[in-house]
């Protein structure tokens, strides 16, 4: 019986001796973060700042990464856009106040021991706040990525949003996996 | 000596076949490699409602919304039921944790927390399908074999919710909720044409279209059929002229042709604005090869007729930025007919027909007005206009049974998820349902869920569920073989339950349930000494507590992993007995891994079913089953193309009968396959 047992469970473990998964993991990573950076530019879409967070028409929108960088060459094609009359910047941020001047930050999971510090001294500024990290709309995030069926979705806490001034379209609202309120 | 040499020689060939398609791997991965990329160039030029259906491949994160529920719950998706090949929803059950199938060669039966009385109906676990209550009005059961009404390709995914949740559902809520959540138009986008063919003569076919406009209209219309003649030579001891005195002992022991499963299912589902309308229709034939009840064996008129089909209209709005509301009114229809041979003498057809059409109507309100709270308020109505039960024979007629009923019910519920502090949620409910049959019901449930890192979440629940007599144990009698109990109470459960989850890294998952339930007024068939009829009463009391463990591995290479062990113990009160047809252990390993630049998937599984006990006090042995399935998508443009063998070591075993059964143990199919694939217009 034991050793029956045995065999039944060798047999998937073959596969963990086989060839098939030396596949490049950075593939892989690289096509969830262009997803996730393709987002990142549609999600301003659906977002109101008020009008002092962007100095004039000329101010590009600013999407801007804080923590260890995660999309590397998957930002490339959304520095290219363009933003309605402004151009898309994107910035690779090292302290909160730096991440003030951005309009939209993407919080690397890196962050995640300090982000009660960094939700907090973000305060007001309206920033709108993204990340991956778990429970990061419980926290006080903005925007959170989840994956569904191999796919990437999104939770957002509008209550958050509020509290920053930002208003986060009804239609966003209503793709959402789930919404704070 | 020949068997092990035989066992060896399955493992050798197993793993042969394994090896070889390793070897092959470089090849077809260079010629993979040429056939490119699915994905777009530039995913920036792609809208938000785009972006939400790439498929990412080898994400290493888990689905995150499980944490929050005050239970215990398992997801499975239509990619995990693509991958892993599983053919109805009873083959999606065996890969749960904790939960195993039993089958007789007509219905499939849902044990959950070592639970599955041979002779119940599936009466204790609630079956949704989007919300919708799929447990029928003569029975309250609900079956997820090819009985079930709906194609397995529909589903988007199944969420097992463990533990009693008649705070929010009312009855059937027992020990389990199984919420099917079906795909939308979106999901389907244009024709796809689907076709499969099988071991056992088992064909099976589909036809969807489907279509969605941002801010329009989204619809699905699916149209499925299925044939199988089923295993047409199966062997029965018991009925074998050689080995058994029977009167129905014939033909050697061989039930010839009567295993035959024919079934066809149509599915369609229409939103606008808040709106959505769906209708689900499905019928299956099935015959019965065990010949229980002393119906003559081996006449492959024996069959049963299932029918079942509703219409149901939502409507769901946001009311404000705190508020939501979602109201519902539905119209159902259940048709039983079943069709046994006796020889009285003289050889006559008897029918048993069930008829149930009712409607009803619920309203739920959820809203955050109130700072840290979610509230949860419900009111529901049903009236059954319909229960109707009838048994006679046809030739010549002679009525048995002509019952009608006609009852209402109602139910209102309130729960509120407080939260007390940042890692503290509270959750408490309570839902009081009133019944026309035996008065009223009231039950609570508790949750206290902690997080106190991260990573880790520690649910404690509390929670009483109860199952109403349906109006088959209620009102069936024939004065011949089964009285009435108009008087029967429901059924009560109180169960307890700790559970552990813990996050390690981002990929990987472990959980530990440790459960402890009391049930008691169970409704069970008993014969009365005075008359010698049977008849259901409130009798018996069954106890358990047992240990779930589960962990989950997402690999960067894109291989899923899950193995999940359960112990329990389930006895009788009176006999301190182990109950019937409950296994001590239950193991599962599933696991799925990419190939070939992402096109081609295999699953593999193995379910282990401990020893359980029959009705005639033997023991049903305990077995391992290996199923594996090789999936591609892409291989092609626009096709799915999938190859499954089920039970691949050909493993023998069986189920425990019910009473109704001459066989203790009933044997179960041996290896088989499957050939599946799928077309995208």
């Amino acid at each position: 019986m034991v050793h029956r047992f045995l065999i039944y469970l060798l047999l998937p473990l073959c596969f963990l001796l086989s060839p098939v998964y030396s596949m490049k993991a950075d593939e892989r990573e690289v096509a969830e973060y262009e997803v996730k950076a393709a987002y990142l530019y549609n999600f301003a879409k659906f977002v109101e700042w008020p009008p002092e967070v962007f100095g004039g028409p000329e101010t590009p929108l600013t999407i801007c990464i804080l923590g260890e960088d995660p999309f590397g060459a998957a930002m490339n094609a959304i520095k290219r856009k363009t933003f309605g009359t402004r151009k898309v910047a994107v910035k690779q941020v090292h302290d909160v106040q730096e991440a003030k001047g951005c309009q939209v930050l993407f919080i690397s999971a890196s962050e995640e021991e300090r982000l009660q510090q960094t939700l907090e001294a973000l305060g007001h500024a309206g920033v709108l706040t993204i990340s991956d990290m778990r429970r990061f709309v419980q926290a006080g995030g903005m925007i959170n990525f989840i994956m569904k069926d191999d796919k990437v979705r999104f939770s957002i806490n509008a209550a958050a949003a509020r509290r920053a001034g930002l208003k986060i379209n009804s239609q966003l609202l209503s793709l959402a996996v789930t919404v704070m309120e | 000596m020949r068997y092990r040499f035989s066992t060896l020689r399955r493992v050798l060939a197993g793993v042969l076949c394994i090896c070889s398609l390793l070897l092959l791997y470089p090849a077809a991965r260079a010629w993979a490699d040429e056939q490119g990329e699915a994905q777009p160039a530039d995913l920036s030029e792609l809208s938000i409602l785009d972006l939400m259906n790439v498929t990412v491949y080898g994400a290493s994160k888990f689905d995150q919304t499980l944490s929050e529920a005050p239970s215990s719950v398992s997801i499975v998706t239509a990619d995990e039921i693509k991958k892993y090949g599983y053919r109805t929803l009873a083959d999606v059950l065996k890969s749960v944790r904790s939960f195993y199938i039993t089958s007789e060669r007509n219905y499939s039966y849902i044990g959950a927390r070592g639970f599955n009385r041979p002779g119940d109906y599936n009466t204790r676990i609630l079956l949704l399908i989007d919300g919708h209550r799929a447990n029928d009005n003569i029975y309250n059961s609900a079956s997820p074999g090819t009985e079930f009404p709906m194609n397995i390709d529909l589903i988007d995914r199944v969420e097992v919710i463990r533990g009693p949740s008649s705070s929010i559902y009312g009855t059937n809520a027992f020990f389990a909720v199984i919420s099917i959540i079906t795909k939308k138009g979106r999901d389907v986008k244009g024709v796809e044409v689907s076709g499969a063919a099988g071991s056992l003569d088992t064909y099976t076919g589909r036809l969807s279209a489907g279509g969605y406009s941002p801010g329009g209209p989204e619809a699905l219309l699916s149209g499925s059929a299925m044939d199988s003649k089923g295993n047409h030579r199966l062997y029965y001891r018991e009925f074998d002229p050689a080995f058994s005195s029977d009167p129905h002992a014939a033909n050697n022991g061989i039930a010839e042709n009567c295993d035959y499963d024919h079934s066809y299912s149509l599915f369609s589902k229409a939103s606008w604005n808040d709106f959505t309308l769906e209708g689900v229709f499905g019928s299956r034939t099935k015959g019965i090869p065990t010949a229980p009840y002393g119906i003559v064996f081996n006449d492959t008129r024996n069959q049963t007729i299932d029918e079942r089909g509703y219409l149901d209209l939502k409507y769901e709005n946001n009311m404000g930025d705190r508020s939501r509301i979602t109201a519902r009114v539905f119209y159902d229809h259940y048709k039983f007919d079943g069709t046994y041979i006796i020889d009285y003498p003289p050889i006559t057809v008897l029918k048993l027909l069930d008829w149930g059409e009712w409607w009803g109507g619920e309203m739920q309100v959820t809203t955050t007005e109130l700072k840290n709270n979610k509230i949860v308020a419900g009111l529901e109505y049903e009236d059954n206009i319909r229960q109707d039960q009838y048994s006679y024979d046809e030739e010549p007629l002679f009525s048995y049974l002509d019952d009608k009923r006609d009852t209402k019910r109602w139910a209102v519920y309130l729960q509120d998820e407080l939260l007390l502090s940042t890692n503290l949620i509270l959750n408490a409910g309570v839902r009081y349902d009133h019944y026309e049959t035996f008065g009223n019901n009231a039950n609570p449930r508790l949750s206290l869920i902690y997080t106190p890192l991260n990573k880790t979440t520690l649910k404690l629940l509390y929670g009483t569920a109860f199952r109403a007599p349906n109006v088959y144990e209620l009102y069936y009698e024939d004065s011949f073989t089964q009285k009435s109990n108009p008087d029967l109470k429901p059924e009560e459960i109180t169960t307890y339950e700790l559970v552990l989850e813990q996050y390690l890294g981002e990929a990987l998952r472990i959980s530990a349930a440790g459960f402890q339930y009391r049930t008691k007024d169970l409704i069970t068939l008993e014969t009365d000494p005075g008359d010698g009829l049977m008849v259901y009463r409130n009798t018996e009391k069954v106890s358990a507590n047992g240990l779930e463990l589960e962990l989950e591995n997402i690999w960067k290479s894109g291989m899923r992993g899950r193995i999940s062990y359960t112990v329990q113990k389930v006895t009788d009160d009176a006999t301190h007995d182990l109950s019937v047809n409950s296994p001590r252990q239950l193991a599962k390993i599933n696991l799925t891994a990419p190939m070939l630049n992402n096109k081609l998937f295999v699953g593999i599984e193995e379910q282990y079913t401990g020893r359980r006990r029959t009705v005639a006090g033997k023991h049903a042995g305990g077995f391992m089953i290996t199923n594996v399935t090789l999936f591609s998508r892409q291989l092609a443009k626009e096709l799915e193309l999938s190859g499954s063998v089920y039970n691949l070591f050909d493993r023998t075993y069986g189920d425990p009968g019910g009473e109704e059964h001459i066989q203790d143990i009933i044997e179960q199919d041996g290896r088989t396959y499957r050939v599946k694939l799928a077309y995208h217009f």
